[in-house]
């Protein structure tokens, strides 16, 4: 692999070498769609844009394929959206219309922020929904549970933890104890 | 700290316990939405598709299309069968003003929360981030597989990503919004897949989200019961289920995932997950073994163990009586 060979042994100060622009080739260079769909994985985000802005081209670029993860997120997504906040509307007892104007409120403001957060930092894995806990939401209702008051202390006490960076190592100690998660069980 | 008190086996009795409750509530849903229907057929006729497009899916590797696919056979099939479906919400702009959200006779009608409201949802904001690991790793381990060698820069970054969902979460709620937030899985796995990085499609994701809520006709799709219902049955409830199974290795992870099952179904899951952390820790189920005793020794001395266990315990047994979700027990 040419690129590997070449980020591991040029030199990491060097940082003309690790720029996605320089090292991307047209995918006309390559036997076949999947070697550069490789390459570009390899020479994705070697150069750290974390809370940079990332260019298009310059940075990265958009190929038909990312259609369908998208399409996948978009539908998955609604659906989730419908799931939770369906929860809340008809343990409040509130319409079908509501549900769905909340739903739309989620969806344009979710929709902006994924786009304004990954023009911000590449290596975000995702600002979905927590379908995990539908089941939940009765009880959160019936305990009193205001769905800001749920959300707000859901927010705060994530982003306090990522700022004291104490997650890394306890999410470390996961890895190693063999958690998996959504995605294991698709691979079989 | 919670995580690491938290063994394998309880997460996965977690897992399971959220797993078997959501599927029964989504087929619950949907039978009723058929009986109010009367038509005759048509749920065992969904079922049966789903189940098998479920597991042709599973042959040719791609479960990640379950959505999908399961939702768009459903939804043909209730159409044929005459199901009735409407488009009712025009295109039209989303309300942006929390005041109109948060009113006491708009929006939620509820007002704005008190110290009361915000109480009474600490045992549920715990349970939110005592679930997030195993589902943020496990994206992590997928994009590692799908992915070539050489692209440890392309996986997902943990503490980033949930920097930006904390933030995430509050924009939205002081907005008027009741969701709860966690990584897209829906996203990264079909893009660990295709072998895209996690950049952009994410971007044209964020526009088809919003093209979707501007255009309200898309909202009316995914609001019809087979969409919803079969969508959260196959590409939540069902995988999370085995996750859960998958995480039990030894005979004290079916312990640990039993007790939190069981005290989850007698009492509520939040209490589950307490008393059985508690009774894990304290070693009522058996001593702790070594290895994992090692590994939270990193994080905390053992007497910080029991206690932060302990005050867990009494925590959420204190704010659940006093909200009323001790059945049995009249409110404090």
């Amino acid at each position: 692999m040419e690129i590997s060979a070449k980020t591991s042994n040029g030199k990491p100060n060097a940082p003309q070498e690790l720029r996605y622009e320089r090292l991307h080739r047209p995918a006309k260079e390559f036997k076949n769609r999947s070697d550069y769909l490789d390459h570009e994985l390899q020479i994705t985000n070697l150069e750290d844009k974390r809370w940079g802005l990332l260019k298009p081209k310059k940075d990265f670029r958009f190929e038909w394929e990312d259609f369908i993860p998208a399409i996948a997120a978009t539908i998955g997504s609604s659906v989730l959206s419908f799931g939770i906040i369906g929860g809340y509307v008809t343990g409040f007892g509130l319409s079908n219309q509501f549900l769905l104007e909340n739903v739309r409120l989620e969806l344009v403001l979710v929709g902006l922020i994924i786009i304004a957060f990954m023009f911000l930092n590449p290596r975000l894995g995702g600002i979905g929904h927590h379908g995990w806990m539908i089941p939940l939401v009765p009880a959160i209702v019936a305990a009193g549970g205001h769905p800001l008051a749920m959300g707000a202390p859901d927010g705060w006490p994530r982003a306090a933890f990522e700022l004291y960076k104490r997650r890394s190592s306890v999410a470390g100690a996961d890895v190693n104890r063999g958690h998996c998660g959504i995605a294991d069980f698709i691979r079989r | 700290m919670l995580q690491a008190l938290t063994s394998t086996g309880v997460i996965a009795g977690l897992l399971i316990l959220f797993g078997v409750d959501g599927m029964l509530s989504q087929i619950r849903a949907l039978s009723a939405w058929t009986n109010q229907l009367a038509i005759d057929y048509l749920f065992i006729a969904m079922a049966l598709a789903s189940l098998i497009i479920f597991a042709l899916l599973a042959k040719l590797q791609a479960r990640w299309a379950a959505i999908p696919a399961c939702t768009a056979v459903c939804s043909i099939i209730a159409l044929a069968m005459g199901a009735p479906f409407r488009f009712v919400t025009s295109p039209g702009i989303p309300n942006f003003n929390p005041f109109y959200w948060w009113g006491t006779n708009t929006g939620w009608m509820l007002g704005l929360p008190t110290l009361e409201n915000f109480i009474a949802v600490i045992p549920f904001a715990i349970i939110g981030v005592v679930m997030w690991p195993p589902d943020a790793l496990g994206l992590i381990a997928f994009q590692r597989a799908g992915y070539p060698a050489g692209t440890e820069k392309a996986v997902l970054h943990i503490d980033d990503t949930f920097k930006a969902l904390g933030i995430r979460q509050i924009i939205v709620a002081l907005f008027g919004d009741a969701v709860l937030t966690d990584p897209m899985g829906t996203y990264v796995i079909p893009a660990s897949i295709i072998k895209r990085p996690l950049v952009a499609g994410q971007i044209l994701a964020g526009v088809l989200f919003i093209i979707s809520g501007l255009s309200g006709y898309l909202l009316d799709i995914y609001n019809f019961p087979p969409v919803v219902r079969i969508g959260l049955m196959f590409g939540v409830f069902v995988p999370l289920f085995e996750i859960g199974m998958r995480l039990l290795k030894t005979a004290r992870d079916a312990q640990g995932a039993a007790m939190c099952l069981a005290a989850g179904l007698f009492i509520n899951p939040v209490i589950g997950w307490a008393l059985a952390m508690s009774m894990e820790n304290f070693g009522f189920l058996g001593p702790v073994e070594p290895e994992r005793l090692e590994k939270m020794q990193q994080v905390m001395t053992r007497k910080t163990q029991l206690v932060i266990s302990a005050t867990v315990l009494i925590v959420v047994f204190v704010i659940m009586g006093w909200v009323g979700l001790l059945p049995g027990v009249p409110k404090f």
